[in-house]
């Protein structure tokens, strides 16, 4: 009698808490290998194209990485995950040999991190809130080209110490050659070692990265930006429209640690600290310094960050 | 501790991120050391310049000096893991023996015998009724003589090669460059020979560090004196900060002779001992280099260029894939792998990202040749990833209390039994009461902690408070379901946050960097599944998370996952241990890794 009720007990609490022990069922994915049309990259042969359509965030473990793989083996060229409007935990794709193009159809939110690294790597319209990933929260690592735009993080806090060091955002050149462009970046009221990181890690350098719109508003970290991994036979890194209110960074906004020149323009610069530590210094022009602010109020950040478009007169008006 | 605190207090960090070795905790350590730079004692070589030679420029700090190095630094291991301390001398008391004595074998021209091996009385000295020297007593004999230890001179390595088992950290904080040793010294072992020379009594120790302007990797090579890093412990004795130097379990060599000291013929013997110098040595080498380079060769950072010394900095943390740059330069590719836990969740398809990286690292971990790619694999576990798993799974076995409870309810309403039986159902209630109202305290510490108004320390003694062995029954009966289990592993994470201030129970450290040694996938028979990264996906479900494993090694040379703080499963506490890859997953959140393209 005992063990009966011991299993109906059981049984009950599996419908009580929703959950199973079992792979949960995924959701119905549209997973479209088939061939289509593609831009070929340049200098490779002509590629077909697979799209994965997801819903939710089954979608995303197995059956995503299942049709990756389908994708790999028909030399699918590029890979494309199309996300529906809603909440994810986490995206992770990786590829020695596919572009991979992630494209947010409606507000899409991760609650935890994204990882890509692939041969080029596009990623649009996403936001990572209110997560502690385990170590960044965003990783694109590229051979060739990486693309971001219309990213945020909000009150994202890495779960690495400070002294782990690692970057809530991880920008890393595969190869010698890569470029990279990072169009309306937001990172608000989040925490980690440093904020955007460009390493020197394995033999990749990237020839250039530009940055056009970045805000940085009310983050806990030891820097802003640490930038190591630039071809020296490259351009270096070009930030522009740039709105910066920080007024806790424990090191400096910038380490650099690359003399390849970096250079903000147009930017709006209000800073708690150092602008620079390390043996190279950033070149800024065109832009306004403001005074250093007390305190930076993280909420009118993360509504403004809601709108995606970054108006640098509008913000100034939040720093106090 | 929030980040702003860890940012203004560098040696907080350390105390929060990085658990000393039990053996090295009632030691002062650098933990109370101050910042200021303290002047190290002249250790140094001419001719420093950059790429080339460099003289040794690690500093010592307050309570610190380097000394010489010599065996009663180091520490033999006994078959139990232990540490047994340094072979020590023996001194044979005076036996009266009236004689006549003529030495064979002086201490300038002794006999030098394999260890072991004993020689005669007549090999050492001889005697004679009149003639040679008059002696009236006599200490030592060839079986039993006057034993003087020493370690053998310009030796690194214990049978001419680094093993795991001579990577001990001592009380430094920098599990991570110990965890990339034992890495390398796994899988590459050659990669620490060639990169380490010894050229008179000097050694010298070749890293790489990062060149801004080549945005390239060039390698510095540090030469120095075999002298390490040493302070006064409690007992007046002086005992190494640092790296471990494991002693051979047996002298190689011995080398006899006889003297006549007064009235008294005496039989020595000189015992050399191989130790493993290389393995302290690599770690003031690395100092060195952190002091003018940074922790990774990337450049001096604002707060390292405050810590002054070598030591602090690479006391004050750091990513262990980071280190492997200064080992195989450009061609050291590192990046990092999360993995999850929910509770109830299916722990596999969770982490399929995380099963490849781990699958590719067994396929890849011997790649040495030229034009191969060699993974090298570590983990650890964050705080907030322990304590956030730790927060779910207290709601699990909360609901499973409950409706145990309410099962025996119902069954005591329908059938109330036996008198016996009555009872039990009483005692089990108010072991579930009891444990309910821990957890329920345990819990509100936990959702402090993650909306940040609770500390790690407070975490830590309400944990410990609930992990007591046997205390609640629930989480000890191998017949509960395994949320008990895993419940009760968590709690021997969190009881250790920040510090390991537990009377020797622990599971694995947070914020501390295992090594992986090995990775086996079984099916549900425990039959080994042979899987590779690209079918994973499609196969997973083959894999069962308990009948697989994980083995692991912990810089430490010590502290194994002791549940019951009576000792390591396998009856070795060297630090090497293995876990199921269910408890794996449970109990680490993130794989450092590094790719070096040979």
């Amino acid at each position: 009698m005992l063990t009966r009720m011991w299993r109906l007990a059981l049984i009950a609490l599996m419908f009580a808490c929703g959950s199973s022990n079992s792979a949960p069922a995924p959701a119905p994915a549209t997973p479209a290998p088939a061939p289509s049309s593609a831009v070929p990259s340049k200098g490779n042969p002509p590629m077909t194209a697979s799209t994965f359509n997801a819903k939710s965030d089954a979608d995303l473990a197995v059956p995503l990485l299942t049709a990756l793989g389908a994708a790999e083996k028909a030399k699918a060229g590029t890979f494309t995950v199309e996300l529906a409007a809603g909440s994810y935990k986490k995206l992770q794709l990786e590829s020695d040999d596919l572009a991979i193009v992630v494209e947010a159809a409606g507000a899409v939110t991760f609650s935890e991190s994204v990882v890509i690294r692939a041969r080029s790597v596009e990623l649009r319209g996403i936001t990572i809130a209110n997560a502690k990933p385990a170590a960044s929260a965003l990783v694109i690592a590229a051979s060739e080209k990486a693309e971001v735009a219309n990213v945020a993080l909000l009150s994202v806090q890495s779960s690495s110490s400070t002294t782990e060091g690692d970057p809530l955002i991880d920008l890393i050149a595969r190869k010698k050659g890569a470029t990279a462009t990072l169009d309306r970046l937001w990172i608000v009221d989040s925490q980690a070692s440093t904020l955007v990181r460009i390493p020197a890690n394995g033999p990749g350098r990237w020839a250039s990265v530009a940055v056009s719109g970045i805000v940085l508003a009310g983050n806990r970290a030891k820097r802003g930006f640490a930038i190591a991994g630039m071809d020296p036979a490259g351009k270096g890194v070009a930030i522009d429209n740039a709105f910066v209110a920080e007024a806790g960074l424990g090191e400096a906004l910038f380490e650099l640690a690359t003399a390849k020149p970096v250079t903000v323009a147009d930017s709006t610069i209000a800073l708690k600290g150092e602008l620079s530590a390390g043996d190279f210094k950033p070149a800024v022009t065109a832009s306004e310094l403001m005074k250093p602010p007390a305190k930076v109020d993280p909420k009118a950040f993360l509504d403004a960050a809601k709108g995606g478009a970054i108006d640098r007169k509008q913000l100034r008006g939040l720093v106090r | 501790m929030d980040l702003q605190e860890r940012v203004a207090s560098p040696e907080k960090i350390e105390q929060s991120i990085e658990p000393t070795p039990e053996a090295q905790r009632e030691d002062p350590s650098v933990e109370q050391a101050g910042h200021e730079g303290h002047e190290a004692p002249k250790d140094t070589f001419s001719g420093a310049n950059d790429g080339g030679q460099n003289d040794l420029r690690a500093s010592a700090y307050k309570g610190t000096e380097h000394k010489a190095a010599k065996l009663g630094l180091g520490t033999q291991v006994g078959a139990d893991g232990k540490p047994l301390g340094a072979p020590q001398p023996v001194k044979e008391g005076k036996v009266a023996d009236a004689t006549h004595v003529k030495i064979v074998a002086a201490e300038n021209s002794p006999l030098t015998l394999a260890a072991g091996t004993a020689p005669t009385e007549a090999d050492l000295y001889t005697r004679s009724d009149k003639g040679g020297k008059s002696v009236g007593f006599r200490s030592g004999t060839p079986a039993a003589p006057n034993v003087t230890p020493e370690m053998e001179p310009d030796n690194l390595f214990i049978g001419g090669a680094p093993t795991v088992e001579d990577i001990r950290q001592g009380g430094l904080g920098d599990c991570y460059f110990q965890s990339c040793l034992l890495g390398i010294t796994q899988n590459d072992p050659a990669k620490i020979k060639s990169v380490m020379n010894f050229t008179g009594h000097e050694v010298s120790v070749t890293l790489q560090r990062f060149d801004a302007k080549t945005s390239t990797h060039i390698p510095v090579t540090t030469k120095t004196s075999t002298t390490l890093l040493t302070r006064k412990n409690k007992s007046g004795g002086i005992s190494l900060v640092g790296s471990g130097m494991r002693v051979a379990p047996t002298a190689k060599q011995s080398k006899w002779w006889a003297s006549v000291s007064g009235n008294t013929v005496e039989v020595h013997r000189k015992d050399l001992y191989e130790t493993a110098l290389w393995a302290p040595m690599m770690e003031k080498a690395y100092a060195d280099f952190a002091q003018r380079f940074g922790s990774t060769g990337h450049g001096l950072s604002k707060d390292e260029k405050k810590l002054g010394s070598g030591y602090k900095i690479i006391n004050a943390g750091g990513a262990v894939e980071e280190c492997y740059q200064m080992f195989y330069g450009d061609a050291a590719a590192a990046s990092t792998q999360d993995m999850n836990f929910t509770p109830g969740q299916n722990i596999i398809n969770d982490n399929i990202p995380a099963l490849q990286k781990l699958l590719r690292y067994e396929a890849q971990k011997g790649n040495t040749a030229a034009g191969q790619t060699q993974t090298f694999m570590h983990a650890r576990m964050s705080d907030s990833g322990a304590v956030s798993r730790g927060d779910k799974l207290v709601d699990q076995v909360m609901g499973l209390l409950f409706f145990q409870q309410l099962g025996d309810d119902i069954t005591g309403a329908i059938n109330p039994g036996s008198v016996a039986e009555q009872i039990q159902r009483l005692t089990r209630t108010i072991d579930r009461t009891a444990l309910q109202t821990a957890l329920t305290n345990l819990q509100t510490t936990l959702k402090g902690n993650i909306a940040g108004t609770v500390g790690v320390k407070k975490v830590a003694s309400d944990a410990e408070a609930v992990a007591v062995p046997d205390k609640f029954p629930h989480l000890w009966d191998p017949t509960m379901p395994a949320p008990f289990r895993n419940l009760r592993e968590n709690l021997g994470i969190l009881l250790n946050l920040g510090d390991d201030s537990s009377n020797k129970q622990r599971m694995n450290y947070t914020a501390h960097a295992y090594e992986v040694h090995g990775v086996h996938l079984a099916d549900k028979t425990g039959g080994p599944l042979a899987l590779t990264s690209a079918d994973l996906p499609a196969k997973a479900a083959d894999i069962d998370p308990e009948k697989s494993s994980v083995q692991m090694h912990n810089p430490h040379a010590t502290n194994e996952p002791d549940m019951r703080g009576t000792g390591p499963a396998d009856g070795k506490d060297d630090g090497q241990f293995t876990y199921t890859l269910d408890q794996f997953l449970r109990c680490f959140d993130l794989l450092r890794m590094n790719d070096v393209t040979h």
